[in-house]
């Protein structure tokens, strides 16, 4: 340990000797390593899997049901009721759930003033698909229509004062429902069971209410594809009977077994379709896992995918230069490794010296460094805003920052080392 | 001063030379890229629009009540939303829409001509389409191209009665851009022709509706009321000159006083619009810009540095050589040469640079090729840069005695 510290020491000696060039290559490493983090911040957000573990057992399917027959089209995006009632005939997946969103306003009672929330319509099976936790009251039983709403719990808080609020009546629209659960805080980062229009980047939502309750009142979408004219006061019929694709369909498949039987079954509903002259397009039925869902859509992030571009190499010229930087200050501090090395000090005892070096570059480096990419962050948030979810760091983009950290003095200081510890020790001595 | 002794100084320090030029290639690269994006988004923002975009200002609405999801509610609210509005100081015209101009998409929908053959006609498959009152021609200041703007909104139709496969629509009126009737008719009028969505009755001049369209002058609008049952409509007031900042303060409150139950999403300038439009691209260019400045910056301090060490290292050889005679400026102007010309070589390096990465962003977003006269400008002012971080260390040079210098020797 003493030996470590006197190693600490001569660092900073070291330092103390040259210290412009030193702080030089602080900078630059701390500014290019945060820069480049402030965009992996986002970039590991957008690409991140919020349910490791289920989500290549999530699936989307897809079958190409408009009424008229487009040719080599791709099936929509978003699938009609009928489609979905279609598919949910099925009993190979152990979970499935269709599900839309728009906003309403709620309120306690008609004295109080109405307050924004965002909506989800949706069946019982999402809250286990995707692990909503529970914190009050149940689920509802089953799909059937019913005044009943699942709150957040941030939104049972800020609309009741408390989360303990089940069976207490809301009026969301000016329609009374009761409420039959809460649920615990909890987010998915991106929301990938909705990844429309830049949807996924938006927080959960506030209210859930059954789907086929969201058809009876004639509750309006944020997004939708028609293929046929409907009429948008007549939903509750016309929605669910005509070509009107506003849903999103996700079902749970456990095994590739499952997989394999469910992409037979959707199939065949394609061909009794063509057989009773429903489905005049090709068969192009899709099914997609959550884990390539944003691939299988198309959506992309283009600006952070270029910014990313170009501040990975933005670090790779910080790297150059600091490495440039690095073995400049080696070089002016030849002659002492030199001495070390023909008093005898090893090889071994040298990588200590410069492993010291490095670990005080990188603590240096590590807090400059996280400055300059909250800083990097603030300005992506004000200049690129909708991306403000991604703003974030967990324990493991940490861990991230401080092994880049640690990677980038080392391959700085390597070359340096090396060339200190291996030239020729009479040119050294004699310079 | 011979280039051979000037390569062979450069090659002695291989590595740093190395480090170097492949930093410079990479600046030079991001640079011009980085600028190609940033005119890119100047040249988005100039884009005409055909709108009064400081003097123009909207208030996006969403009633907060079912009861206004009647269209007879609906429309009765907008009537005194409008009323309001007009009256007050510096607004010149009001009116409603479904949706606002300037977006990147909305509601849109197909669009073809009743009466062309089948094969003959020109299918539009997304134009954005519009409720709008009778005053929004004025509201935006759009000029009447051909036709008769409607005086009146069509009859309100009762959706909870009438069939919509039933609907005459050659009985609703229609007004089009130039651009659409353009695109739709060619060189013929375009006026009084029947479309899925309505008789023309007017062509307008062009106004910016929705990006994702084929074309952004693409624009439908029905002389009606709005149907969006609960959903959001907007608010569109022209301003007299200066009185657009004195009314867009006032705007909120005003809406909120004629009905409490709708919700006041925002309050913005046509202006503002039209950046939040584009923020992408000039956000992603402003983006580019800061780090353009940080690699020039970085770029300085790497030719600080190389001179630097390079003139403590060279001090002997430079001590000598003034001993031998050479005057001050002749040492300096070796100094710079050494630093342009490695400044140069980078230079030729980050044109293959600024292909290649021209190539990358490419494949991820929107860019122009690369024009010859910007890598021209970067490189000078990379020269520039490179000259001035260079001048300090080899002044420092030069002033060191040759006594002072040589005294190891």
């Amino acid at each position: 340990m003493e030996q470590f510290f006197h190693y600490i020491k001569s660092s900073c000696i070291s330092i103390k000797r040259a210290p412009l060039p030193y702080a030089l290559t602080i900078f630059i490493m701390s500014l290019g390593v945060g820069i480049f983090f402030s965009n992996a911040t986002f970039y590991y957000w957008i690409n991140h899997d919020p349910l490791p573990h289920k989500s290549d057992k999530l699936f989307f399917p897809r079958i190409a049901s408009m009424p008229n027959n487009c040719g080599q089209c791709e099936a929509p995006d978003m699938l009609s009721y009928r489609d979905v009632k279609l598919l949910s005939r099925s009993d190979i997946p152990s979970a499935q759930g269709a599900m839309y969103s728009t906003y309403g306003f709620a309120r306690v009672d008609p004295s109080h003033l109405p307050v924004y929330a965002s909506l989800r319509f949706t069946q019982r099976d999402f809250f286990r698909m995707f692990e909503a936790p529970l914190l009050h009251g149940e689920i509802w039983p089953d799909n059937s229509a019913r005044m009943e709403v699942i709150l957040s719990r941030a939104y049972a808080e800020k609309l009741y004062g408390n989360a303990n609020v089940v069976g207490n009546p809301l009026l969301l629209d000016d329609r009374i429902f009761t409420i039959v659960a809460v649920l615990d805080f909890w987010e998915m980062v991106p929301k990938l069971y909705d990844i429309r229009n830049g949807v996924y980047l938006e927080p959960v939502e506030d209210i859930y209410l059954p789907l086929e309750t969201a058809y009876d009142l004639n509750y309006r979408q944020n997004t939708s594809n028609t293929f046929e004219p409907v009429n948008q006061k007549k939903l509750a019929t016309e929605g669910r009977e005509k070509a009107f694709h506003r849903l999103q369909f996700w079902v749970e498949l456990g095994s590739t077994e499952k997989v394999q039987a469910y992409k037979e079954f959707m199939a065949s509903v394609v061909a009794e379709e063509k057989r009773v002259g429903r489905h005049p397009s090709p068969e192009a039925n899709r099914l997609d896992p959550m884990s390539h869902i944003l691939e299988a859509f198309r959506v992309d992030n283009k600006e952070i995918k270029a910014y990313a571009l170009v501040t990975l190499l933005f670090l790779g010229v910080c790297l150059f230069n600091a490495s440039h930087l690095s073995l400049n200050r080696y070089l002016a501090n030849q002659y002492e490794f030199s001495l070390r090395r023909a008093l005898g000090a090893s090889a071994a005892q040298l990588q200590l010296q410069i492993a010291a070096d490095v670990l005080i570059s990188s603590a240096l480096s590590m807090v400059f460094a996280s400055f300059i990419a909250w800083l990097g962050i603030a300005l992506i948030n004000h200049f690129l805003p909708g991306n403000q979810l991604l703003a974030r760091w967990n324990g493991t983009l940490v861990i991230y920052l401080a092994c880049l950290v640690l990677l980038c003095n080392y391959l700085v200081a390597l070359y340096p080392s090396l060339r200190t510890m291996f030239g020729s020790l009479s040119v050294q001595i004699k310079s | 001063m011979s280039i051979k002794l000037l390569l062979k100084s450069v090659l002695r320090r291989k590595l740093v030379t190395a480090l170097l030029l492949v930093q410079l290639a990479i600046t030079l690269g991001l640079l011009v890229n980085s600028g190609l994006l940033a005119l890119q988004a100047r040249e988005m923002l100039g884009r005409p629009t055909g709108l009064d975009l400081p003097n123009t200002i909207m208030v996006q609405l969403r009633p907060t009540t079912a009861a206004l999801s009647s269209p007879v509610a609906l429309s009765d609210l907008q009537a005194r939303q409008l009323a309001s509005l007009a009256a007050m100081e510096g607004v010149v015209a009001a009116a409603y829409s479904s949706q606002m101009p300037l977006v990147h998409g909305g509601n849109n929908g197909d669009m073809y001509d009743l009466d062309m053959a089948e094969r003959d006609r020109v299918s539009l498959g997304s134009i954005p389409a519009y409720s709008v009152s009778v005053d929004f021609f004025k509201t935006l200041d759009l000029k009447v191209v051909s036709g008769q703007l409607p005086a009146l909104l069509d009859p309100l139709i009762d959706f909870d009665k009438v069939d919509l496969a039933q609907l005459d629509i050659r009985t609703r009126s229609l007004v089009i851009t130039e651009s659409l009737a353009k695109r739709m008719y060619g060189d013929n009028p375009a006026v009084g022709r029947y479309t899925n969505n309505g008789q023309i009755m007017a062509v307008v001049s062009d106004f910016s509706g929705q990006r994702s369209s084929e074309n952004i002058y693409f624009n439908a609008l029905s002389v009606e009321h709005t149907y969006s049952g609960a959903g959001e409509y907007v608010l569109v007031v022209r301003t007299a000159p200066g009185m657009a900042q004195t009314v867009e303060a006032q705007l909120a409150e005003r809406v909120r006083t004629v009905d409490g139950n709708v919700d006041v999403m925002y309050v913005r300038s046509l202006e503002q619009q039209k950046n939040i439009l584009y923020g992408g691209e000039s956000g992603l260019a402003t983006l580019l810009a800061t780090l353009s400045a940080l690699m020039v910056l970085v770029a300085m301090v790497s030719a600080y540095s190389n001179a630097f060490f390079h003139a403590l290292k060279q001090q002997q050889e430079i001590g000598i050589k003034r001993a031998l005679g050479a005057s001050k400026v002749f040492v300096l102007r070796e100094l710079f040469a050494e630093a342009w010309l490695v400044t140069g070589v980078g230079c030729v390096l980050g044109i293959a640079a600024c292909l290649i990465l021209n190539r990358l962003l490419a494949s991820v977003l929107v860019i122009p090729a690369v024009p010859i006269w910007l890598p021209l400008i970067t490189i000078g002012l990379l020269f520039v840069c490179v000259t001035l971080a260079t001048w300090n260390p080899a002044r420092i040079a030069v002033t060191v005695s040759p006594v002072v210098a040589t005294k190891s020797l």
